[in-house]
C-alpha cells in the first residue's frame, strides 16, 4: 500500500471541507479524482503531502505516518512529487536549473550529476532543446512538462497531480497528458485530480468521484463511467460530457 | 530685474563638492539602512511574537514622525544626555534609521507579492523553509522590490537636504551660504534644484539599466 487514508476530516475555520475520506492506493496504481468545483479535491490531494494540515484521521504515504508529530515532512515530500495547476516553475531559474535545484539542495547530488539526470528527464518530457532558456519564453504546456520533470528529479515513489491541464490552451493539453500517460505506463503510482474525462477513462485504474467533501462513489473507469450508481455521479458526468 | 547666471559659475565647483557630500551621505545611509530594514522585515515576518511586535512598532514610530524631528532628537536630544554625534554622524544615523523603516515595508510588500505557489512548489520538493526562501522566494522578491527601492533611494537623496539644519555641508547648506554671500537667490537655487534633479534622474536611469542587465529572466 503506497497511500492509505482513513477518516480524513479537514476544516477551514467553521467550514468542513473534507468529511471523512477513506482511500487506498497501491503500487503502480493510477487513481483519478473527479468532482465539481469546491468538492475538496485539491484539499484532499494537498493533505497527502501535508501542504495542508488536517484535523482528524490518518494518512500514511510511502511508509510515513503523517499523524506522527516526529515524522519529518521534508523526508515525506522527497517521496511524493506534486504538480500544480499553475505550474509554479521558478521564473529566475532556467529550465535545467529548475530541475537541478531540489536534488542539489535536498539530496546533495553533485551539480554534474544533477545536470545529467536533469537532461535525461528533459528528454523524457521532450524538452531537451529548452534546457537553458528561462521559463518566461515557454508555453503553458512546456512549463507544465518542466514542472513534471522537476518533480521526477527527486525520484518520487508517488506523483500527485492537481488539475495539471486546467490552465492550458486546448492545443497543449495533449502534450502534457501524453507525458503523464507514459509515466503511468512505466509504473509510476499516480493520484490525478482532473477534468479530463478521456484521460481518466483511458489511463486510470480507478476513478473516485468526490462531492461536498465526501467520496460519493469509486470504481474502475468502466464501472464509474459506464454504470454510475449514484444520482450525483450521473448528474456530474452528464454535465461533463 | 535681470538674472546673472554668469556670476554663479565660479561657485559651481563648490556646489559640486557639496553635491558629492549629499550623494555619499545618502548612499551610506541607504546601504546601512536597507540592511537594517532587511532585519526589521525578518523580525516582522518572524515566528516570535515579541520580534514581530518590535518590528511593527519600529516601522510605525519611524514612519509617523518627521525625519526632521528624528534628526533633532539625535543631534540635540542625545547631546543633552551626553551622547554627542557630529553633524555628519547625526545625519548618517538619522537617515539610516529612517530608511530602515521604509525599506522594511518595501521588502515585506515585495516578498509577499511572490506567488505562494512558488513557495509551495519548493516545499513540495522537500526543501526546508529556509532553503525555499533562499532559492525560490528571494530572487523574485528582490526583483519585485527594485523599482520601489530606487524610488526610496531618490526620496532619501532629496531628504538629505535636511542636513543643512544642523549645518552639515551638503548641497542645500552650501546653497544657503552662497545665497547669503551673493544674494543671487533665484540663480543659486535654480542651479541647486537642477543639480538635485539631474542626479535623481541619473540614479533612476542607472537603476533601470542595472535591472535590465541583472534580470534576464
Ligand atoms: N485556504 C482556504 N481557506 C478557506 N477555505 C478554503 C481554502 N482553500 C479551499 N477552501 C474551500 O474549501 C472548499 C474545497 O476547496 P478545494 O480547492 O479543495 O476544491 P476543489 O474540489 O479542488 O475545487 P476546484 O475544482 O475548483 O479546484 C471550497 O469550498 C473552498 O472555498
Ligand atoms: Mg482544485
Amino acid at each position: 500500500m503506497i497511500i492509505s487514508v482513513e477518516g480524513l476530516h479537514k476544516k477551514y475555520g467553521q467550514l468542513e471541507v473534507l468529511k471523512g475520506i477513506d482511500c487506498t492506493v497501491t503500487q503502480s496504481e493510477v487513481l483519478c479524482i473527479i468532482g465539481p468545483s469546491g468538492s475538496g479535491k485539491s484539499t484532499f490531494l494537498r493533505c497527502l503531502n501535508f501542504l495542508e494540515t488536517f484535523n482528524v484521521g490518518t494518512v500514511t504515504i510511502c511508509g510515513h505516518d503523517l499523524t506522527k508529530s516526529k515524522t519529518n515532512l521534508n523526508l515525506v515530500r522527497r517521496d511524493v512529487g506534486m504538480v500544480f495547476q499553475s505550474f509554479n516553475v521558478f521564473p529566475h531559474k532556467t529550465v535545467i536549473e529548475n530541475i537541478m535545484l531540489a536534488p542539489m539542495k535536498v539530496t546533495k547530488v553533485s551539480k554534474a550529476e544533477a545536470r545529467t539526470r536533469g537532461m535525461a528527464l528533459l528528454e523524457k518530457v521532450g524538452l531537451t532543446d529548452k534546457a537553458d532558456v528561462y521559463p518566461r519564453t515557454l508555453s503553458g504546456g512546456q512549463m507544465q512538462r518542466v514542472a513534471i520533470a522537476r518533480a521526477l528529479a527527486m525520484e518520487p515513489k508517488v506523483m500527485l497531480f492537481d488539475e495539471p491541464t486546467s490552465a492550458l490552451d486546448p492545443e497543449t493539453v495533449g502534450e502534457v497528458l501524453g507525458v503523464m500517460k507514459k509515466l503511468a505506463e512505466e509504473g509510476m503510482t499516480m493520484v490525478v485530480v482532473t477534468h479530463e474525462m478521456g484521460f481518466a477513462r483511458e489511463v486510470s485504474d480507478r476513478v473516485m468521484f468526490m462531492d461536498g467533501g465526501v467520496v460519493v462513489e469509486e470504481g474502475t473507469p468502466a464501472e464509474l463511467f459506464g454504470a454510475p450508481q449514484h444520482e450525483r455521479t450521473k448528474a456530474f458526468l452528464s454535465k461533463m460530457i | 530685474m535681470t538674472l546673472y547666471f554668469g556670476d554663479i559659475f565660479p561657485y559651481l565647483p563648490i556646489m559640486l563638492e557639496a553635491l558629492w557630500v549629499s550623494i555619499y551621505v545618502t548612499a551610506l545611509s541607504f546601504v546601512v539602512g536597507s540592511f537594517l530594514g532587511l532585519f526589521i522585515y525578518l523580525a516582522r515576518a518572524s515566528r516570535f511574537r515579541a520580534l514581530r511586535w518590535f518590528g511593527r512598532g519600529y516601522v510605525e514610530v519611524i514612519r509617523n514622525t518627521p525625519l526632521l524631528v528624528q534628526l533633532y532628537l539625535i543631534y540635540f536630544g542625545l547631546g543633552q544626555v551626553g551622547i554627542n554625534f557630529n553633524p555628519l554622524w547625526s545625519v548618517l544615523i538619522g537617515m539610516s534609521l529612517n530608511n530602515a523603516a521604509y525599506t522594511a515595508e518595501i521588502f515585506r510588500a515585495g516578498i509577499n507579492a511572490v506567488p505562494n505557489g512558488l513557495r509551495e512548489a519548493g516545499r513540495a520538493l522537500g526543501m526546508r523553509y529556509d532553503q525555499t526562501f533562499r532559492h525560490v522566494v528571494l530572487m523574485p522578491g528582490i526583483r519585485n522590490v527594485l523599482p520601489a527601492l530606487t524610488n526610496q533611494f531618490i526620496i532619501l537623496f532629496l531628504f538629505s537636504s535636511i542636513g543643512s539644519v544642523i549645518s552639515l555641508d551638503e548641497l542645500t547648506a552650501v546653497l544657503e551660504n552662497l545665497n547669503s554671500q551673493t544674494l543671487r537667490t533665484f540663480e543659486i537655487f535654480t542651479i541647486g534644484a537642477l543639480l538635485y534633479f539631474l542626479t535623481s534622474a541619473a540614479i533612476a536611469y542607472g537603476a533601470r539599466a542595472i535591472e535590465k542587465v541583472a534580470f534576464k529572466w
